[in-house]
């Protein structure tokens, strides 16, 4: 982790406005959360994507970015970025491997490829599958190279969460610091809640509570962050039964739950593993069972959550007398989550 | 179901009618033939003149869009308002109607299908009665004739589950398509007639090409209802003689239908049908002539090509059947190589790639190596392709292509490369679940095509895509859940379904999952119930209570929310909270309520027995469970006076008749109570006899005759031959054999404890008279029973001695001791004594009479308790002992001699008291004790208790019994003998309470507490109970 250079990258981030001008095929399509965008990348910075859709461009801001696909791009790619999202990291690294750098004439393309390379990585060996300095290193060198990459943000967060894993709160922190400084409120919020989980991490929970506190004050009345104010709700849910008061906790659980979109896998399985853990804090078996039973059914892609659901699984099924579905889901946890904490 | 309709009419009719074989395919005539199995074969839609109804073609337009409510809503209003309707609707209204209920039948399942079908029945037939329009006429009947044939088709799909009753099945079938067949034929003459009017036509008229249609329609019917014979010929087996006979039926007549109309599509179909015959023959090389003919037709015409298609088909069958496999493949293959992509994807192009599919298996299993996985690989291209476009081979294809991929080693979830992929495997395998089941080791396959649908959703959930439409994830999703349903594993399912309704309740999967939740979170409540109940805090309870107030909520109105608002009394009732089940049923519309009340008045009667039979004789208990009662017993008279003018009975209403007949009988309202046991329609008895479905379950029939029973013993005046041959059907009920004996000894000691029961409830409610009135009824009824069964066998006798052994103990006052007992109440004892004492030296004399050693024990038992609660002690003593002399071990004997003892001795015979806790009767030549007395009783038991948690209370209880000893001796002494008595007793209890603070738990500790009052009274003491001692 002594590679990283977290402020070096950050002082890259927002301080002028790169812009870079590329060369890019017809039928590049940029997923927003309003739709899909079809057309020429022309350019790309840490916050905006350049499209030309014939004679017009149009500038397509980071935060509502969800996936960008280019038309030149090696099916590998494609198939590699499902595969990432939905948390199959090592079959991302297959397809990944199998293309061949060489071969591929547009930066922005060579570019997405060590993208999710070092992002893969780094989600690999927060899992444990992976050194984390080495993650740390191919994220930062990654950056270093391609200063106007529009995954800037996502690799700062990304590089939060690995020093966060690794028990670097202090520069965690910092660096989750730097997501604050884009110019989106949801990214402000974004921020204090990643601060907070930080926290939570220590087990500093009266601390994390002020926190999720400031991102929810932080968050009202901008509709850009809903998701991170269920996000900071969910934070106050998991520091509150932490703290005691599990019927609160669970409480604001169900609430966030009601509130949250169904499609928000991380979201979701974050909500159903609070859940869980304050049912069991609580002494209610099966309620917690039920829980995380969600998490493993219907959002087995958030590797994290799902690993964490598997691991408090396997006791609880014994407590209700099926010994045959702990040890599969035993058998599953150590068959995909193998160097994660949780199958420790 | 929709394969099946293809396979019963034409899967693609021609919209016009064609000269075939001819080069161009002359357009010989116009208008619409008839759609797929709404309406006949090759039948017009509608007659001609009605096309130019701007109104008629309104209605029809509804109907093709699917606007059946709508269509009817609009016939409904234009008969209402005949003034402003065309006359051209208004002659025609009655078919409309019956054309789109028929239509409407089409889009539902089940009980609402057969619903929508008989009403259009009634309808056309109504019109076909009234109407004097020929034409429409013939359409209507051939309209009905298709909706049975559907029906068939339906019927026998239905069955083709596991576990399906698939001769009932065949058997309906067979009904439905000869009742079609009649049809067709009816509306063949209906025809004719209408043609009579065109006669006389000009050549290249309008009214030439009218009647040129009305024949080709009628060529329709004539072809459809000779393939009607073949259709019942399905319904037989193979090897019968019916099926051959039919087939030949069939064939011959399509053959005459395919000479006389070769010119026309009609003709061709009609070929193609008895091409199948042959095939269904075994005939071959007859029916593979017949599939020639069609493949020879112009390829160039689309509308021939469809029957090209089908003729490559089915003689790729008959090929592969006679094992010609390459040829059967080149054939094939060339053909569908030549066929425009859209035709490719035709139903008929899918049926054409299965058939090719099972050739190139067939060709497999002949081949080896290299060759043979060749050919398995090409199979399993034809079969997926198969199942993914709808045709009459698709659930056959999904279940050969698990088999070949089996074979082949292939998808595996880690060979599922895309959403799609895995979504599709799944799908297939989900889909060759059902025809797999079919087979002869179809258990385990569909086992195997369970694992394999599961193991591809779930990989389908880790390969979902950003483009992925969340109709199709949350597909995935209940698919899922219902697998998981299937294999029980009803937390997971309810998981996943549950949050399906509640995040996508507006989405058509919503439903459906809402179902399946609800039946997960209820199987989770019935087997956490069956674990040893639930109350209203369980997991399973909340979830459920939960889940079923969503479904309220948001399907308000709808019959899924009466399914909630029933599972929300279920809960309530299992867990005895009647007054949440009354708010759940608050909130059903009152038309639906009946069934839901049924239900609570009948859990409420159960819950007042629960609560009479453990109130002891505890007075608030005893008056909360009189009240319970009384409630329960309003209830059940309310809901029944709704339910009984139902059109059928069902379970709940016979079982509330049964009920409110029990509660008749404990008020005393003997007659009120037969005269519902008797009634024609809802009478138990009259269920009973009629072996009526709503009865059909175990116990029912025997708790019918047992209410009639008590019912015609305690009328006025009893109805003593009513009950003995009742007492006759009870037994014939029952049966014979071992386990039929024990199930009357029950009955019949139930019934008297029931009886007894009625007469304590008539007491503690002050109907003396009542009580007095059935318990001699009922002694009659005895006596009568006891004379005429003279010989009769140790059951029958056994019951009536306990018997009159319950009426005493249900006229027990006070203490319950012979001392208090009314000369009434000991000549009932005297009564079973003597049944005991006769049934006893019988045995002696006949050991064959006796059905076990320990029946005999057991009547010498309850003769010394008969004896003891008369007041002869001591012959009471004599019989105990001589119990005690063979075994002297029994607890309940040496119990019952201790209390013997003790209860002679409060009778004014303080010496006894002595025997009651040190013992008596000593065995000849020693010193022991025969009777141990509650002093060592209590020590052994001390012991017994050590190692069985079960002795304790017994212990408690020779303890209590001590003290009670001395306080009775204490009660016959006066001066310093009773004061040694009463601090004999005081010393007892304060040791026990000293040693055993809580004394054996709440009842005992309050015996002892009574006990210790009675002492302090007599000491002339303030009576402060246990309390004196802290």
């Amino acid at each position: 982790m002594s590679s990283m250079h977290p402020y070096r990258i950050a002082a890259a981030l927002f301080l002028p406005l790169l812009l870079v001008t590329v060369v890019s095929a017809q039928n590049d399509r940029v997923r927003t959360t309003s739709g899909t965008e079809a057309g020429k990348i022309e350019e790309v910075s840490p916050v905006q994507i350049k499209l030309a859709k014939g004679s017009i461009t149009k500038e397509i801001p980071v935060n509502e970015i969800e996936s960008v696909q280019f038309g030149a791009e090696p099916s590998e790619l494609t198939q590699a970025r499902v595969n990432a999202r939905n948390g199959s990291y090592q079959k991302a690294m297959q397809k990944l491997a199998a293309i061949n750098l060489a071969g591929i004439k547009e930066d922005l393309i060579r570019q997405e490829v060590q993208f999710y390379k070092a992002f893969c990585t780094a989600q690999l060996a927060m899992l444990g599958e992976a050194d984390v300095s080495a993650a740390g290193k191919d994220l930062t060198d990654f950056v270093r190279k391609n200063k106007t990459s529009f995954h800037y943000l996502q690799v700062t967060e990304t590089l939060g969460d690995l020093l966060t894993a690794s028990g670097r709160y202090d520069q965690a922190t910092k660096m989750y610091g730097q997501l604050a400084k884009a110019p989106w409120p949801s990214y402000k919020v974004r921020a204090a809640v990643l601060i907070g989980k930080g926290l939570q991490a220590q087990d500093q929970h009266s601390a994390a509570l002020k926190q999720f506190q400031a991102a929810l004050a932080k968050a009202e009345g901008d509709d850009g962050s809903t998701n991170q104010k269920l996000a900071a709700q969910l934070g106050m849910a998991i520091s509150l039964a932490a703290t005691g008061k599990v019927d609160e906790g669970v409480n604001l659980v169900q609430e966030v739950l009601k509130g949250a979109d169904p499609a928000d896998q991380q979201l979701q399985a974050t909500a159903y593993n609070a859940l869980g853990n304050s049912y069991k804090l609580a002494g209610k078996t099966k309620e917690a069972l039920f829980a995380f039973l969600h998490v493993d059914l219907l959002f087995p892609t958030v590797p994290d959550a799902h690993a964490e659901a598997l691991h408090h699984l396997a006791p609880l099924w014994e407590e209700v007398g099926k010994a045959g579905r702990a040890k599969q889901t035993r058998q599953t946890l150590k068959e995909r989550y193998a160097s994660s904490k949780w199958a420790k | 179901m929709l394969v099946c309709r293809q396979r019963l009419f034409p899967p693609v009719l021609p919209c016009v009618i064609k000269v075939a074989g001819s080069a161009c395919g002359r357009i010989v005539a116009i208008g619409l033939l008839a759609a797929l199995a709404s309406s006949p074969c090759f039948a017009q839609r509608r007659s001609a003149p009605a096309l130019e109804d701007a109104e008629v073609r309104f209605v029809e337009a509804m109907r093709e869009r699917g606007y059946f409510d709508l269509t009817l809503d609009y016939l409904t209003r234009a008969k209402a308002a005949p003034e402003t309707t065309s006359a051209a609707l208004l002659a025609r209204l009655p078919y409309e109607q019956a054309v789109t209920q028929l239509e409407q039948a089409r889009t539902l399942t089940g009980d609402e299908r057969d619903a929508a079908v008989s009403a259009a029945k009634n309808s056309l037939e109504a019109f076909l009665n009234a109407s004097d329009n020929k034409q429409l006429a013939a359409e209507g009947s051939s309209r009905l004739a298709a909706a049975l044939a559907a029906d068939g088709l339906l019927t026998l799909a239905g069955a083709k589950k596991v576990g399906g009753d698939q001769d009932a099945a065949r058997a309906q079938a067979r009904q439905s398509y000869e009742e079609a067949r009649k049809l067709y034929q009816q509306s063949e003459k209906q025809y004719d007639q209408a043609l009579d009017d065109y006669k006389a036509v000009k050549p290249g008229s309008s009214e030439a090409a009218l009647r040129l249609r009305l024949r080709i329609q009628l060529a329709g019917v004539r072809v459809t209802g000779s393939r009607m014979l073949y259709e019942q010929a399905k319904t037989y087996s193979e090897e019968s003689s019916e099926f051959k006979q039919l087939n030949e039926k069939a064939a011959k007549e399509l053959l005459g239908h395919y000479d006389k109309y070769y010119e026309f599509p009609v003709g061709l179909y009609s070929h193609l049908y008895e091409g199948w015959c042959y095939q269904a023959l075994g005939q071959h090389k007859l029916a593979m002539g017949c599939f020639e003919d069609l493949i020879t037709q112009d390829p160039e015409d689309p509308s021939f090509r469809t029957l090209i298609t089908l003729g490559h088909t089915y003689l790729t069958k008959s090929l592969v059947a006679q094992e010609k496999h390459e040829k059967a493949l080149e054939q094939g293959e060339a053909w569908l190589e030549e066929l425009p992509r859209s035709d490719q994807l035709s139903p008929a192009g899918g049926s054409l790639k299965y058939q090719l599919g099972e050739a190139a298996v067939a060709a497999a299993r002949a081949a080896s190596g290299n060759d043979q996985r060749r050919l398995y690989l090409q199979a399993s291209e034809w079969l997926r392709e198969s199942s993914r476009t709808p045709n009459e081979f698709q659930a056959d294809a999904r279940k050969q292509l698990a088999t070949v991929n089996r074979k082949l080693g292939t998808e595996t979830e880690s060979s599922l490369e895309t959403f799609a992929d895995a979504y599709q495997t799944g799908r297939n395998a989900l889909l060759a679940i059902r025809p797999a089941g079919l087979s002869g080791d179809g258990e385990e396959e569909a086992a195997e095509l369970r694992r394999k649908a599961t193991v591809a959703y779930q990989a389908a959930l880790l390969l979902v895509e950003q483009d992925t439409e969340v109709e199709k994830l949350n597909e995935v999703r209940h698919a899922l859940s219902y697998l998981y349903w299937e294999s029980k594993d009803y937390l997971q399912a309810a998981a996943i379904a549950e949050f399906l309704a509640r995040n996508y309740s507006e989405d058509r999967i919503a439903e459906k999952s809402a179902r399946l939740a609800l039946a997960s979170l209820d199987a989770l409540f019935m087997e956490a119930a069956a674990e040893g109940g639930v109350s209203s805090e369980s997991f399973e309870a909340q979830q459920l209570t939960e889940f079923a107030n969503f479904i309220t909520r948001q399907w308000s109105g709808q019959q899924l929310a009466d399914t909630g608002f029933s599972l929300l009394m279920k809960v309530a009732l299992q867990s005895g909270n009647l007054a949440a089940a009354r708010s759940a049923i608050q909130e059903v519309p009152e038309a639906r309520r009946t069934p839901l009340e049924l239900r609570l008045a009948a859990a409420s009667w159960e819950q007042a027995k629960r609560q009479s039979a453990t109130a002891g004789d505890d007075l608030s208990a005893r008056s909360a469970a009189q009240q319970a009662r009384d409630t329960a017993t309003k209830l059940l008279a309310e809901v029944f006076a709704k339910a009984r003018n139902q059109r059928e009975i069902d379970q709940s209403t016979a079982t509330v008749a049964l009920y409110l007949s029990q509660a008749m009988l404990d008020a005393g309202e003997a007659s009120g109570a037969i005269k519902l046991l008797e009634d024609k329609k809802v009478g138990p008895l009259a269920l009973v006899s009629a072996k009526a479905a709503a009865v059909d379950r175990p116990g029912y029939s025997a708790e019918a005759y047992k209410a009639a029973l008590r019912a015609y013993v305690s009328a006025t005046p009893p109805q003593t031959e009513d009950a003995l041959k009742t007492m006759n059907q009870l037994e014939q009920a029952v049966g014979d054999g071992d386990a039929a004996e024990q199930t009357l000894r029950r009955i019949y000691l139930g019934l008297g404890l029931q009886l007894q029961q009625q007469i304590k409830e008539l007491t503690a409610a002050g109907k003396q008279q009542e009580a007095s009135r059935v318990v001699k009824a009922f002694a009659v009824f005895l006596e009568r029973l006891r004379e005429r069964s003279g010989d009769a066998d140790w059951v029958n006798q056994q019951w009536i001695g306990q018997t009159f052994f319950n009426l005493g103990e249900g006229l027990a006052t006070g203490s319950g001791s012979a001392a208090d007992a009314s000369p009434q109440r000991k000549s009932y004892y005297e009564r079973a004594a003597e049944v005991f004492g006769s049934m006893i030296d019988r045995a002696k004399q006949q050991p064959d009479f006796l059905p076990s050693e320990n029946s005999l024990l057991a009547a010498r038992l309850q003769l010394a308790q008969s004896q003891r609660k008369m007041g002869n002690y001591a012959e009471a003593l004599d019989t105990f002992s001589s119990i005690l002399l063979e075994k002297q071990t029994i607890l309940d004997v040496q119990k019952a001699a201790a209390y013997t003892f003790q209860e002679w001795g409060a009778d004014g015979n303080p010496e006894q008291l002595k025997s009651a806790v040190g013992g008596g009767r000593t065995v000849a030549g020693s010193n022991k004790k025969l009777i141990w007395g509650w002093s060592k009783m209590a020590q052994i038991v001390g012991r017994l208790s050590q190692k069985q948690p079960k002795y304790k209370d017994l212990y408690f209880e020779c303890w209590l019994n001590v003290a009670k000893c001395r306080y009775l001796g204490a009660n016959q002494k006066s001066g310093a003998e009773r004061d040694k008595y009463l601090s004999s007793a005081r010393r007892t209890i304060r040791s026990m309470a000293q040693q055993y603070p809580n004394l054996g738990g709440p009842e005992r500790q309050r015996d002892f507490d009574r006990l210790l009052k009675q002492v302090q009274q007599l000491d002339g003491k303030e009576p402060v109970g246990l309390a004196e001692f802290k």
